[in-house]
This record gives structure tokens, sequence and C-alpha cells, in this order.
């Protein structure tokens, strides 16, 4: 960069952006005063502000200028609006000028910038508490002077528009030390009538003319107000706190009441339309329904009756035809299940026959079967018996032998009892007690 | 609430009845009697802006036909 050879255009293009980007430039209140005046031709004025110490050139372009609200001359000690630029041209730093004040009242327009920052902050202005203004109002209440020009413009306008009648007027100093608190007191009046709407109007003047527009407590009555309020203050160029308050700022009185009502003319130019629309719209709707009711109409059925079950008997006919040939396709399956019952028949059959020969066998076989087990059994039980009777104490008994028991034991040594000792002898057909008298070794 | 119908309330209930009509969501019934409410509010609205234009006449007459300003 610190190498780059610079053209002087290209220096001065970029000087030229860096400061008229700069917010800081931007629409700036200067002091000083007029040298080298001249108004061009064109209309725009070219001129330089200066001080004791630096100048500075001006442009204002005409636009602007016409809303200067005095002669410029040499050595006037101004205040004006301006953003910084360079005219690259001469190589110069210039300012555009939007708006120029005597700088006698460049006082109020520093409390005018003071108060708009400070209820700007405060949030006065926002949109969020702008009323929406009646479409068509019924009733309408104007704040304006007595016998203004303002006031007759507004009526005027009002009558050749919306000639409703509605109008209440509420006359108000709109200048002066007392047009503030003047101009709060109608208001509130005003407030209380419940009209849909209300204009605030005065027409164009010095900004001493307008000042009361820009006090504060004005400022606030507007804000509380419960009725949606435009303003249409001065001219274009003037905007007053007044205006920056209400929920709709008109550029004039005039245009103030322009906005508060329609044109009749247009609003019957819109009814029309509203009517084509409505005539439009049931033909179509009307057009809708004959064609839904001729369709219906034309439906063949209502002429070949016929036609309602004719398709049925084409359908039958097909489903039929689709039985039949389902038929077909069964008779060999039904063949084929005739010949497995068979088989299985004969199967059973024979299984059946060799079933029934074993059995006949076995019933022929199975009594001797059981004779002879029955007899091998008796032999058997013979011999038990005669074998049990042989080992049973009783026969022993009968044979001569006895039991001794004592106490419920049997005695089976001499050891186990003492002389004294009562006994019990069992023979086999009875049983005797008796004690031991002595004992033998 | 109110004694009566305003302007305003009977145009909102004309575009409410055109664009109802448009949408063609009513009956057959239903979209005649929208539209015979709809004709009475035109014709209604159209006999108060027929009054305003009589009246502005005079006006003109009165204030020696000036043209309008701004």
């Amino acid at each position: 960069m610190s190498n780059a050879v610079w053209t002087v255009s290209q220096l001065l293009g970029t000087v030229k952006q860096t400061i008229e980007s700069n917010v800081n430039f931007k629409q700036i209140l200067i002091k000083g005063e007029i040298s080298n005046f001249t108004a061009h031709q064109s209309g725009h004025w070219y001129f330089s502000i200066k001080d004791d110490k630096s100048k500075i050139n001006c442009i204002m372009f005409s636009s602007y200028n016409q809303s200067v609200s005095f002669t410029p001359k040499e050595g006037s000690k101004i205040l004006i609006n301006a953003s910084v630029s360079v005219y690259p041209v001469q190589g110069q730093l210039q300012l555009t000028v939007f708006s120029m004040q005597l700088d006698g009242i460049g006082d109020l327009y520093l409390q005018f910038e003071k108060l708009k920052q400070q209820l700007f902050n405060e949030g006065l202005f926002n949109d969020l508490h702008k009323k929406p203004i009646p479409t068509y109002p019924e009733s309408i209440g104007i704040i304006s002077g007595s016998e203004s020009a303002a006031l007759i413009d507004i009526l005027k306008t009002l009558n050749l528009r919306w000639p409703n009648g509605n109008i209440s007027v509420y006359e108000s100093m709109v200048q002066g030390s007392s047009a503030p608190s003047n101009i709060i007191s109608k208001l509130k009046e005003a407030d209380l009538m419940h009209h849909d709407v209300l204009i605030l109007a005065r027409g164009g003047g010095s900004i001493e003319d307008l000042w009361a527009f820009n006090d504060e407590q004005v400022a606030r009555t507007i804000y509380g107000l419960n009725t949606p309020i435009v303003t249409g203050i001065g001219h274009e160029i003037d905007i007053t706190i007044a205006d920056y308050v209400a929920d709709y700022r008109a550029a004039t009185p005039t245009a103030a009441a322009q906005k508060v009502v329609r044109d009749y003319k247009e609003v019957q130019i819109e009814l029309n339309q509203q009517k084509q629309l409505l005539v439009k719209a049931i033909q179509q709707k009307y057009q809708l329904i004959l064609n839904r009711y001729t369709n219906l109409k034309e439906y063949a059925v209502w002429r070949n009756p016929d036609l309602l079950w004719h398709d049925q008997a084409i359908n039958l006919t097909m489903h039929t035809q689709k039985l039949l040939a389902f038929t077909h396709q069964i008779k060999p399956l039904e063949e084929r299940l005739r010949y497995n019952q068979d088989l299985l028949k004969q199967h059973a059959n024979m299984l059946l026959k060799t079933k029934q020969q074993s059995l006949m066998i076995t019933q022929t076989n199975l009594p001797q079967a059981i004779n002879h087990r029955i007899n091998l059994s008796r032999k058997d039980y013979g011999a038990m018996l005669g074998l049990l009777d042989a080992y049973s104490p009783l026969g022993i008994l009968k044979r001569g032998y006895t039991l001794v028991q004592s106490k419920g034991i049997y005695i089976k040594t001499a050891k186990q009892l003492e002389p004294n000792e009562e006994i019990k002898i069992s023979f086999y057909d009875g049983s005797l007690n008796a004690v031991i008298k002595d004992k033998e070794n | 609430m109110e004694k009566k119908k305003t302007f305003e309330a009977s145009m909102n209930r004309l575009n409410e009845i055109v664009n109802g009509l448009e949408k063609n969501e009513a009956s057959l019934e239903e979209s005649i009697s929208l539209f015979e409410e709809g004709l009475l509010l035109v014709k209604e609205c159209d006999a108060q802006l027929r009054s305003f234009e009589v009246k502005v006449q005079e006006l003109l007459k009165t204030y020696g036909n000036v043209k309008d300003k701004d």
C-alpha cells in the first residue's frame, strides 16, 4: 500500500468515500458566518461558512433552499444542518446543506434537537404506540387556529371528500406564549368527546411561529390521547415534535384532511367494484351448481333405466363363467381324491383282516394259558401253606414247647431271670402266670 | 353497541361477503342470502355516497366551484 503510486482522482475518490461514509459527518449542526454567497441561476446556492480561523465551501440545492425563510446576506450569522462531502474536481472539502436558520434562533434549534432526542429515547415516537387512523370516521375533531387558513382548508377538503357533517372544531391559539397550554386544554377537551379521529393543524410559518408544536407538554399530551390524531403543521419541510409523536403526520393541513377521510368518488368506484365482484361470484356459484345439475340430469340412467341393471347382468354372466371354469379344474382333483379314498379303504380292510386273525388266535389260546397258569399257582400255594404251617410258633407250641415272657419281653435264656420275678408262660391253648422260686446253675 | 351501522362496518361486512363468495365454500342457499345481504349493503352505502355527491355539488356552488389545492 505504502509503495503504491496513486492517481490524484484515486486519492480524492478514496478520501471522499471515507469522509462521506462517516456517520459523524452526516446531518450535523454548524454555526458561522456567510461569505461569498451566490444564488446560481440553476436555483442552487453556493457560499462559504466561516469563523475567525477557518472557512469551508457550502452548496445548498434548490430543493432545500426553497424552504429557507430569509434571504442570506454576506456576514449573516447562520446555523446550518449539513453533511460533509468532498468535491473532487477542486480537491476541496464542502458541506451539503439541508437547512439554514439565522443564528439568533440557533438556541431554539438546539432545544428542538435535544427534546426530540429525549422523547425519542423515551419511546414517544415509537410506531408501537401509534393508533390506527379509521378509514371512515363518523365524527371528527379539529384543533386549529380560529378562522385560520389551515382550518378553512381542512373544512373544505373534508366537505368535498366526505361531507358527513359530523365535524367539531376546537379553536385554539396556535402561536405565542400561551399557545401550548391552550392547545393542551383543547386536545384534552376533544379527547373526551369520543371522536373517531382528531386533526391538529396549523398553517406554515417561521420556526418561532410553529414553536408551540415543539413544546414538551404538548407532545406528552398528544402521546396520552385516547383518540387517534393526525397532524398537519406548517409546510412539507417543517417537522415539529407534535408531528413525531402524532399517530400520523401529514405534511400540511389539507393533507391531514385528506388522510382522515377518503374521497367519496374513490369509494363509489370501489363500491361499484365490490358490487361487480358480488354479482360475478354469485353468477359463478350459480353456473357451477347449474353445471352439476345438468350433468346429473344428463346422466344416461334417467333416459334408459335398463342401464341400472345392465352392468349387473354382465357382471353376473362373467362370474358364472368364471365359476364354470373353476368346476373344470375341480374334476381331476375329485377323481384323484376318489382314487386315494379307494386305496385307503383297501389298506384299511387288509389291516383289519390281519388284526382280526391274530386276535382270533389269541382268543383261542388265552383260556388254556390262563388255566395252566392257575394250576401252577394253586400247587405253589399248597406247598407254601404247608411250609408256613410248619414254621408257625403255634405249630411248635402244639408239639409241647412253651414261651416265657417277663415284663412283655420273650425270655430266651435262664440268665435273663432272677428268683421272685413274675413270668408269663404261654401254651398252645392258653397261658399261666408264675413266680421264679430259685435258680439252678 | 352502536345505534346504527357505520359506513366502515358496512364496507367491512361487504368486503367479507365478497371474499366469502369468492372462496365458494357456502351452499347455494347461503350464497344467495350472502349475495342479498351484499346487495343491500351496496345499496345503503351507495345511497350515502349519492347523498354526499349532492351535498358536494351544493358546496361547490357555495364555494364558487374552487379547485382542490395541494
